[in-house]
């Protein structure tokens, strides 16, 4: 197990179209990714888990990755909250 | 069966019925394992509706737009909600229907907590998918008016501002709505995109059968289920001679608005989005004589901020160049509702808390708006403020003593924005009306609000389809009441402009042209006719049509005399007819 910390930049919060890819990955992934928030933990692969979550912008966030290649799930973790999710 | 037209046109498809969401009974499942294969079918089916969709709105409106359709999608795909329903079919042995709305409940639940705003509004997704599911599992079509999937007529008991803004243009060819008067916010939204609507049939949904074929007459306000071919043809011809008209038409976009002996009319607009400021820009229209804000209010679970406020206005008033833009603060309450405003239920909206009322006593939300006009005069000096509903001295001074301090607040913040803003104000009372001289000391431009004026004067709501009759924009009264807030602003020097019904229909812009007003505020799609029409009239000529007019003493003569007059002249009225 891996662990990270993330920020999140987008301007509306993990709303539906981050947490749409972030579904995207996380199901597609051959293990677990789980997001901490206040000591709770929330499945990536999960809708209802990310909704309520309830990021918002600028909110401090810790990552765990367990299963395979740890490393790359973790850094393409990093890159999809540092880019945003691809939104300007 | 007979109601009200409220929006012209002829349209011929099928009923779209938008029911009331039924109530689903519980039943006990045997057969637990084929239960949730037909759940599952229902959830591989939704799924590729959904992504039918997903393609047209991304053809209609863009990618970007189109992504919101992704969340739906996925919460099909992803096993969460998915696995709870079927869980507790499993776990309760109960139909997948009800394990369905169970489930629905308590993820809306869970939504309606949340307070990140852009995803409790996912809430609406939510409800969109289970409909579309149970719908599915019922053997219907799915149930949604963004989401029709053929060219349809609209049938419904009353449509929300909403759901009637975000209507498919492309395929909605008609409305049909049981309650509500020609002044009913559908029936405006309906005539600003051109789409034929009657309404005031209250049996209308016992009436027609989902997906029956049936044509709408908005001319003569008439519905004909499952026509006969007779009747198609008929209608035919009349789209054939409406695209003859429409070429017609076009020929006017570059005209001027000048009677024949030289009196220049103004046509400006009624808009309450970009697009259809774009569209009176489209027919060259001279301007905005009344942009709805209160649709801004109308689009999110919170009031909109300044700055997306002013993103909104700036836009448009950037569009316009320097025509001018006459920008309405909101008018909520009456048939407007907005849950977060809680106005609460009165017994008499229309005679209640609205439009400048509440604003006087919710001064947050009032400058927050104020602040927003006013900066987006900054670079766009073509953008003018009004205030909605005044109906004495007091309340249009108090109105001017917060403008005047938002201005104040702005210095001292620093940004720039239009000090010197002309600030007018409509008539829509019946004290306004008479105490127009007084108004036109202290008001840089009146703008007569008729559809609310009719209903003040004569006591009669325009949402009330029995007492429709009483409602008339052609009874005298109106016309003196029009003349005497002319002649008051006129001592002092100020533009008075007609908004409303009475400025669109075609048989009275004479009476208004003969008055010497100048400035008619209608929906874009009006403008070209009026154009045509004040081309081809005699503002000499319309005096005698007005001295008769005003001495007629009910609605009814002065409508005939108006229709067989200009029916009778083979002038350029006739078209309109």
């Amino acid at each position: 197990m891996i662990s990270i910390n993330v920020q999140v930049k987008n301007e509306l919060g993990l709303h539906a179209r981050p947490i749409s890819k972030l579904i995207r990955f996380a199901t597609a992934y051959d293990g677990t990714i789980s997001l901490i928030k206040n000591g709770r933990a929330y499945n990536a692969g999960n809708m209802l888990d990310l909704i309520t979550l309830d990021a918002k912008c600028n909110d401090h966030l810790e990552v765990e990755i367990q299963g395979n290649d740890e490393a790359a799930a973790a850094d393409e973790i990093a890159r999809l909250f540092k880019t945003k999710f691809g939104e300007f | 069966m007979k109601g009200i037209g409220v929006s012209a046109g002829m349209a011929y498809a099928k009923a779209y019925l938008v029911e009331n969401d039924v109530k689903i009974e519980k039943c006990e499942i045997k057969d637990i394992a084929k239960e949730l294969q037909k759940f599952s079918d229902a959830v591989e089916k939704a799924k590729k509706q959904i992504e039918g969709v997903k393609k047209e709105a991304a053809e209609d409106c863009g990618e970007e737009n189109a992504e919101i359709f992704e969340f739906q999608i996925l919460m099909l795909e992803n096993e969460d909600f998915v696995k709870e329903i079927k869980n507790y079919v499993e776990c309760f042995r109960v139909n997948s229907e009800y394990a369905l709305d169970q489930i629905t409940e308590t993820w809306i639940k869970q939504f309606s907590q949340l307070d990140n705003i852009y995803l409790r509004e996912r809430t609406i997704d939510v409800i969109d998918v289970s409909r579309r599911l149970k719908s599915i599992l019922q053997g219907g079509a799915p149930k949604s008016i963004h989401e029709m999937t053929e060219e349809s007529i609209i049938i419904a008991d009353d449509l929300t501002p909403s759901q009637t803004i975000g209507l498919n243009r492309k395929k909605t060819k008609g409305l049909a709505i049981a309650y509500g008067g020609s002044t009913s916010h559908t029936a405006i939204i309906a005539r600003a995109l051109g789409i034929p609507c009657v309404v005031g049939i209250p049996d209308l949904l016992e009436q027609i059968k989902d997906g029956e074929p049936i044509l709408i007459d908005g001319d003569k306000g008439e519905i004909f289920l499952s026509p006969t071919l007779h009747k198609i043809e008929e209608m035919k011809n009349y789209e054939n001679k409406t695209r003859a008209e429409m070429k017609a038409l076009m020929e006017f976009v570059t005209s001027a608005s000048i009677t024949e002996d030289g009196f220049r009319v103004r046509l400006f607009a009624n808009i309450s989005s970009k697009m259809d400021a774009d569209a009176m820009l489209e027919c060259n229209g001279d301007g905005v004589g009344l942009f709805r804000t209160e649709f801004l209010y109308m689009a999110d679970n919170e009031p909109p901020t300044e700055e997306k406020q002013l993103a909104v206005y700036e836009e448009i008033a950037k569009s316009m160049g320097d025509k001018p833009l006459i920008i309405r603060t909101m008018d909520v309450g009456g048939d407007k509702k907005i849950s977060y405003l809680n106005i609460g239920e009165e017994e008499n909206p229309f005679l209640g808390f609205r439009a400048i009322r509440y604003c006087l006593e919710n001064q947050e939300l009032f400058k927050t708006q104020l602040a927003a006009i006013l900066r987006s005069g900054a670079a766009a000096k073509n953008v003018k403020l009004m205030f909605p509903m005044v109906s004495t001295l007091e309340e249009l001074r108090k109105a001017n003593a917060i403008l005047q301090e938002v201005k104040e607040e702005l210095g001292d913040r620093q940004v720039p924005f239009n000090r010197d803003m002309e600030v007018g104000m409509m008539i829509e009372t019946p004290a306004a009306a008479m105490m127009a001289e007084q108004f036109a000391v202290e008001a840089d431009f009146l703008s007569i609000g008729t559809n609310d004026l009719v209903q003040y004067v004569f006591a009669a709501d325009r949402m009330n389809a029995r007492v429709a009759y009483l409602n008339s924009y052609f009874h005298p009264l109106l016309f003196r009441l029009v003349n005497h807030v002319r002649e008051s602003a006129g001592k002092y020097g100020k533009p008075v402009e007609i908004c409303g019904q009475a400025a669109e229909i075609p048989y009275l812009a004479p009476i208004w042209i003969a008055m010497g007003i100048d400035t008619l505020s209608v929906s874009p799609s009006s403008i070209l006719k009026l154009r045509r029409l004040i081309c081809g009239s005699n503002r000499g000529e319309l005096q005698t049509v007005l001295a008769k007019v005003l001495a007629f003493d009910h609605a009814s003569e002065v409508e005939n005399y108006l229709k067989t007059t200009f029916e009778n002249s083979s002038s350029v009225f006739y078209p309109f007819i």
